[in-house]
């Protein structure tokens, strides 16, 4: 009998905690699945939450966590929830986070994750396959103020991929050049495709390229040191330390590669005052 | 006596193993905490506020740590990543509590053999030129990480 009443009790138990569960959580079929009801839940926990504060503090966190546990289907919270962490070194933490933003959301933070892992993790192979997946939802877009083409063409030149590195940055340039064929092209690109003839010793193609970028930024350091580079191997002994001198100097000056992430992590090819007094040495 | 001087050279020589220490909130190469007086009031900020990158190029870091394995003259395995996090007080001397973090190349967390952490360890505490952090032209200590990505028992890249 006792036994009866337990088994009983239990079952109403569980019913209502199914109950319970329903009313009070916002269902993906429900509103959280309503592009409208995700933006308002963005409003409220991001923006007049969690970036009121730095990211480091521990109540950025807690309100993206606040707002997953109402729709756990929002990539933005778990995008944002990742910044910390990337910056960080935590790697396990930050991609479990990055990974759901971008299969919820692949148009939105696919693009992303490739430059995560292209910039910051030097995972230049998964970064490939993100930046070809996004290019096939999304052609013709940017990130980070770049064509998919050109984290391609990085990611080919660190793999010593050459020549699918010097076909990207064609599609890179091509792109940016627009329909007429009359936009500027950005000096970064300049300066890599610059860098990929350098290693394959094509030096009049090189020398044209971080000569482009020279002229668009005569400050960057890089392309003044590989210019540089690109002169000693051509056996040009006064030209090449003038560049060095150039990229010291500018260094030194605080002149840098200009894109928004190098505080946080090395661009391929980005280079210190070490590497310059090494090269004035002749090493 | 004899006995005594073996012993103390023993310990001495204890440091340069690299232990990991596990604590419950995380792995450690080192835990011992010292901190310059002078820095003990000093505030705190992250590496990138501060520009506190190594200052060689990520590539220079990377060539040079795989010189080390290679003179270590052991096989090592294993792809992925072994960060250590870590801070550099307000003189720029980096502290010795170091943590430990490791993944797979796809970011899960795992545990590469004990001698290539350690050989890792020990070409990361060659680096001694950490720079002296500074905001608004007073010294702060940060907090900063050093990863190095492998493949294949291979240093092929460092962070940041």
């Amino acid at each position: 009998m006792a036994t009866s009443w337990l088994w009983c009790l239990s079952l109403l138990a569980l019913a209502h905690q199914g109950r319970c569960q329903s009313a009070a959580l916002p269902t993906l079929a429900g509103p959280c699945g309503s592009q409208r009801y995700q933006d308002s839940l963005v409003t409220k926990y991001i923006e007049n939450g969690a970036h009121r504060y730095s990211y480091n503090d521990p109540r950025w966190t807690q309100y993206c966590d606040s707002l997953l546990a109402v729709c756990p289907n929002v990539a933005y919270a778990y995008q944002q929830k990742a910044v910390p962490l990337i910056k960080d070194g935590k790697y396990a933490e930050a991609f479990v986070l990055e990974n759901r933003a971008a299969a919820l959301d692949p148009t939105k933070w696919l693009a992303y994750r490739g430059f995560l892992k292209c910039v910051f993790t030097k995972d230049y192979e998964g970064a490939i396959v993100d930046f070809q997946e996004v290019a096939r939802l999304k052609p013709g877009s940017r990130e980070m103020d770049h064509t998919y083409p050109f984290f391609e063409g990085l990611c080919n030149l660190e793999l010593g991929n050459f020549q699918r590195a010097e076909a990207n940055f064609k599609e890179d340039i091509r792109q940016q050049k627009g329909p007429g064929g009359q936009q500027p092209v950005h000096f970064n690109t300049l300066f890599y495709t610059g860098v990929l003839y350098l290693e394959m010793k094509n030096y009049a193609q090189a020398k044209s390229y971080l000569t482009q970028c020279l002229q668009a930024y005569p400050q960057h350091p890089e392309a003044n040191y590989y210019l540089g580079l690109t002169y000693r191997a051509l056996g040009d002994k006064q030209a090449a330390p003038r560049y060095f001198l150039a990229a010291q100097k500018a260094l030194a000056a605080g002149y840098r590669l200009n894109e928004d992430n190098i505080y946080y992590a090395n661009y391929p090819r980005q280079i210190t005052d070490y590497e310059i007094r090494q090269a004035l040495q002749g090493r | 006596m004899h006995y005594l001087f073996t012993l103390l050279l023993l310990l001495s020589g204890l440091p340069a193993l690299a232990q990991r220490i596990v604590l419950p909130d995380g792995e450690y190469m080192d835990t011992t905490s010292a901190r310059s007086p002078a820095c003990a009031r000093a505030g705190w900020a992250r590496y990138y506020s501060v520009q506190g990158k190594y200052p060689r190029s990520s590539y220079m870091l990377a060539r040079e740590a795989q010189a080390f394995l290679q003179g270590q003259k052991q096989g090592y395995a294993g792809s992925g990543y072994v960060t250590f996090r870590f801070v550099v007080d307000c003189a720029g001397q980096r502290q010795p509590r170091v943590q430990v973090l490791q993944t797979t190349a796809q970011y899960q967390p795992t545990h590469f053999d004990k001698a290539l952490v350690e050989a890792l360890y020990a070409y990361f505490q060659t680096l001694t030129e950490w720079r002296v952090g500074a905001l608004q032209n007073a010294p702060v200590n940060y907090l900063a990480y050093f990863t190095f990505k492998l493949k294949d028992g291979n240093v092929v890249a460092v962070v940041p």
